[in-house]
């Protein structure tokens, strides 16, 4: 489930400059950062909840433009941006999981009882995805949540879920084993559902 | 023996990130069958990836109700060091 963005129009309207396989012409580099600028801080936002750790995401990705990264021209410069960013993301993400946590509760005891039946069993979700208003309150609630998760399990829940990578690839990035990242993005799956049901995107009610 | 809704919530976590061995598939396909709760932890999984999905369709389309746009004072900050001469 990698995202590609490969079909997606450039909106240039002055003709690029700079080829494939060469650094990015300096009036290509303020032109791309102005043009993309807002989205690729949209997407950086989109994954780390975060104004200040975003900009920097997005600045990082430009200086690493000017530095003499070389436009491959296989893809629109802003999928060609973005790609830079998901892996400043991916880096992000793998300094705030080495950071030292506070130990955290391991979920599946507060969710299940001892004989292993759910004690607040999962209710129906009311949210209604086609409605713009539930999903912008939706993506401030979760980016909420993500943020009251520990930092290691939500670092591997977003690069999974939304950057795509697979348990092998994240076992490498994390230097960790399968088993782990399963237990991980486990846990992270039943704290990060229990906490929308809190902020009101699941209603605990009984079923059946 | 009958799984348990605590070992089924976990293998319906594996399930999303790999293919499960056809033993543990067939024992959670058979819990899901009669556990309307495991179901609906599934299906609200399945709704979340799917969601999270759509932000990205969100980002490339963007509508225009979205905080989430550089103020003018953060694009000045952004853009002030991407000169090479400037540099």
């Amino acid at each position: 489930m990698v995202p590609t963005m490969d079909n997606q129009e450039s909106s240039s309207s002055a003709p690029q400059i700079t080829p494939a396989g060469a650094i990015v012409a300096e009036a290509d580099i303020e032109r791309w950062a102005t043009e993309y600028a807002d989205a690729l801080f949209r997407y950086a936002m989109s994954r780390v909840g975060n104004r200040e750790v975003a900009l920097e995401l997005v600045q990082e990705t430009f200086l690493a433009v000017v530095k003499g990264a070389e436009f491959n021209g296989r893809s629109s410069p802003k999928t060609w941006l973005i790609g830079i960013l998901r892996h400043k993301i991916v880096d992000h993400f793998r300094r705030v999981a080495r950071s030292p946590d506070s130990p955290v509760a391991d979920p599946e005891a507060e969710l299940f009882a001892e004989n292993g039946q759910w004690l607040a069993p999962p209710g129906a979700w009311p949210f209604d995805p086609s409605r713009a208003l539930d999903r912008k309150q939706f993506r401030k609630a979760l980016q909420l949540c993500l943020q009251g998760l520990q930092a290691k399990r939500a670092s591997i829940f977003v690069l999974r879920e939304m950057e795509g990578l697979s348990t092998e690839e994240l076992c490498k990035e994390f230097e960790t084993t399968t088993t782990n990242v399963w237990v991980i993005l486990h846990r992270a799956r039943l704290a990060l559902r229990a906490c929308l049901e809190r902020s009101g995107f699941v209603h605990g009610k009984e079923l059946g | 023996m009958m799984l348990q809704c605590r070992e089924a919530a976990r293998q319906v976590s594996k399930g999303l990130d790999a293919p499960l061995p056809l033993k543990e598939r067939l024992s959670l396909a058979f819990h899901l069958w009669l556990c309307p709760r495991c179901t609906e932890y599934q299906r609200q999984l399945l709704a979340l990836r799917a969601m999270l999905g759509e932000e990205l369709e969100k980002l490339l389309h963007p509508s225009g109700d979205s905080d989430d746009s550089l103020t003018a004072k953060e694009k000045e900050y952004l853009l002030q060091p991407l000169t090479r001469s400037g540099g």
